[in-house]
């Protein structure tokens, strides 16, 4: 591996969003492939850290910054990728539902659907089922995920997908839901494609699934 | 179908409706476990051992099953664990007690503080606001959810009328036994939780659970007894969805209202609920701390029931960790509590056997054993339940520097700090400033204050300004919301480092 990539991959998991950025920069200034950069740099950093974080070696914090940082790396990376003539793997729209304020989940999954090559619209909190949907329709996305951190406010969830339902464009979305009280089986009861545990599983999970559907 | 349950020496036989869980069958009949999490088949606390019969569900790989997760097919006989799920009760008050028989009082009245998790009621004199005698039972409402939340869902899904009969049924087992052989009570006092007072009073939850989280009242409500009608209820006022009654019941306890001093009330459980300032303005707002204080979500966690690793020592010699448990009532241990959990991680962190960052020591990344049961079974703190610790005592903390920066005051000019509720009640000061939940700078000004909820509602009976007085503290009270508060998420993330 490019030895810059790894000081980059090494900087993000100590959450050092300014020298990921100068470490990024200087990455292109010497012609390293931005997909390169991308992979063995940014991703490989956040799947360590994700990775801890699962045994508990790390804890939020941890995650957080180096999310931060990860992000930092991204806003330099992504004119080259794209003008690297880098196709997103596919679209995702994302949020919080109807009536819940939490967003520090959501906001990795934000940054690890972009690690995976995603082209993210983040619709923020307190999002309603139609907000969800016009956007991806407006967009034209593939994936619409969606974050819930009450019991009180899961069935939102359900409003959205009941709601592609009615407007006839359920089969049209990949539709993926997490969340701390959110399983695997309220996921089938509800009509989802897919729940993950964690951002990281999200953004794979969703990856497959956009590659599988074409 | 029968369900024998063996516990301990004890046995019983309760019947089981096709269909129910066995959870759901326990709590029923009030045979309590604990489940955490609601009987969501998350915390692993509701487990139990099959003598015969036939279930569902095969058990998990260490042969226990989890009572939220089971079904049985049969008549089973199964065997749960001796020290259950016992809930300790705080009826500590700051109030006196008395002796019936030689009461000066004139009329008599029923305090009360409905708590998510377990209820506590006194007998009162309303002249003399001594309490004469004390009753506490666990909530049965628990079959619906340990939690508020779940509560407030089994309550949008057609469950109200059955949640209202059952805190009903509970406060009039209490009052029956209450006032058997007693003087006729003249009225009753209700403190609780805003989501326990819509179960109560069988009102619409459904903008309770979800943002912006408005209750359907939070003023005072007058109203009958419903099986004595002649006897006046009066429920306490609350600030808001997250401030409820038993705060405000639980200031006015603490004089809040004669005192131009800057007071710090801090209620600890499931929620962190604080309130900072004096009789002119007030701030105060709800964290959510999660059910590790209460011993929730951590691997040998428990109430605070005798047995309950309450207390621990460390120390370093010769190289060797050397563990000193305290258990509550000096009994066998059985499993930690939250204050137990709070000292275990407080020692660990002095001795830096965890880092900053929460990391356990490479010598102890199996877990720290801090003692054994009777029957050999290791009590062991793991690296996971000090997470559990970190976000609570960084919500905790955090909220609490919220508050003085809303205020516009510093460290030095906060007078006191009232610790209410069980938690706080046995909580060490010295554990919890080098764990970095409270400022160290607070140490000595903080104070526990027993169930302060309960005995506002006494105080409420026997003064004849209370009304007025609780209206005014409501007035004075503004309430912070934290949720998306930016400064709010910064300091968590600070304070979740030791």
């Amino acid at each position: 591996m490019n030895e810059i990539n790894k000081e980059i991959s090494e900087f993000l998991q100590k959450g050092r969003a300014k020298n990921v950025k100068e470490l990024v920069t200087k990455a292109l200034e010497e012609n390293v492939d931005p997909k390169e950069i991308l992979n063995d740099g940014l991703l490989s950093g956040m799947m360590i850290i994700g990775q801890k974080f699962k045994n508990n070696e790390v804890f939020v914090p941890e995650v957080l910054v180096a999310a931060r940082a990860m992000n930092a790396g991204l806003s330099i990376l992504e004119p080259y990728l794209i003008k690297a003539g880098n196709e997103p793997v596919g679209k995702a729209v994302i949020g919080t539902v109807k009536g819940d304020m939490h967003d520090i989940g959501k906001n990795l999954v934000v940054i690890m659907l972009k690690g995976a090559g995603f082209e993210v619209t983040d619709l923020g909190v307190d999002v309603d089922p139609d907000t969800f949907i016009d956007k991806a329709e407006e967009i034209g996305a593939d994936v619409i995920c969606m974050s819930a951190l009450l019991t009180t406010t899961m069935p939102a969830m359900k409003m959205t997908i009941d709601r592609l339902k009615e407007r006839n464009l359920r089969d049209k979305y990949i539709v993926m839901i997490g969340g701390a009280p959110v399983t695997d089986q309220y996921a089938k009861e509800i009509g989802a494609d897919f729940y993950t545990e964690d951002a990281a599983s999200a953004a794979e999970a969703a990856k497959a699934a956009v590659l599988n559907k074409r | 179908m029968q369900l024998t349950v063996l516990q301990g020496t004890e046995q019983k036989t309760v019947t089981c409706v096709p269909g129910d869980t066995v959870l759901q069958t326990l709590v029923k009949h009030g045979i309590s476990l604990p489940a955490a999490c609601g009987g969501n088949g998350l915390c692993g606390k509701c487990r139990f051992r099959r003598i015969h019969g036939t279930l569902k569900e095969p058990p998990g790989k260490d042969g226990w099953y989890l009572a939220c997760r089971t079904h049985p097919l049969s008549d089973c006989v199964i065997e749960i664990p001796a020290s259950g799920g016992a809930f300790a009760v705080l009826t500590e008050t700051g109030a006196q007690t008395g002796d019936l028989s030689q009461a000066a009082d004139r009329d008599f009245g029923i305090a009360v503080d409905i708590g998510t998790t377990t209820i506590a009621m006194a007998l009162t004199g309303r002249q003399t606001g001594k309490i004469y005698r004390t009753y506490t039972a666990v909530n049965s409402q628990r079959q619906f959810g340990a939690d508020v939340i779940a509560r407030i869902d089994a309550a949008n899904k057609g469950n109200l009328a059955k949640l209202q009969k059952s805190v009903r049924e509970d406060i009039e087992r209490g009052i029956t036994q209450l006032t058997d052989n007693a003087p006729p009570v003249s009225g009753v006092a209700i403190a609780a939780n805003t989501t326990m007072i819509h179960l109560l009073m069988g009102y619409d939850c459904s903008t309770l659970g979800v943002y912006p989280f408005t209750p359907f009242t939070t003023d005072s409500i007058h109203t009958d007894l419903w099986f004595e009608p002649q006897i006046p209820v009066w429920v306490l006022p609350s600030v808001s969805t997250f401030v409820g009654a038993d705060i405000l019941s639980g200031l006015y306890a603490s004089d809040f209202e004669a005192n131009g001093k800057n007071c710090l009330f801090i209620d600890l459980g499931t929620n962190g609920e604080m309130v900072l300032g004096n009789k002119d303005r007030a701030v105060c707002t709800s964290v959510a701390a999660g059910p590790a204080f209460e011993g929730g979500n951590i691997t040998c966690g428990t109430g605070s029931i005798d047995g309950a690793i309450c207390d621990v020592h460390m120390a370093m010699a010769d190289g060797h960790l050397q563990i000193d448990c305290e258990t509550i009532g000096h009994a066998p241990p059985c499993g930690i509590c939250g204050t137990g959990v709070v000292a275990a991680v407080a020692e660990l962190s002095r001795l830096r056997l965890l880092d900053e960052t929460g990391l356990l020591d490479d010598t102890l990344q199996d877990g720290v054993l801090l003692c054994r049961t009777p029957d050999g079974e290791p009590i062991t703190l793991y690296q996971k339940d000090i997470r559990e610790i970190q976000l609570a005592k960084s919500a905790v903390r955090a909220g609490i520097e919220t508050l003085i920066r809303a205020y516009g005051i510093t460290l030095s000019q906060i007078d006191c700090v009232l610790l209410a509720g069980g938690f706080g009640h046995t909580l060490s000061v010295d554990s919890a400033v080098q764990i970095r939940m409270f400022p160290a700078a607070l140490a000595h000004k903080i104070r526990p204050v027993g169930n302060s909820a309960l005995e506002g509602a006494i105080k409420a009976l026997a003064r004849p300004d209370a009304q007025t007085v609780m209206e005014k503290i409501k007035s004075v009270c503004s309430e912070i919301t934290l949720s998306n508060d930016p400064a709010f998420q910064d300091l968590f993330m600070e304070y979740i480092y030791f």
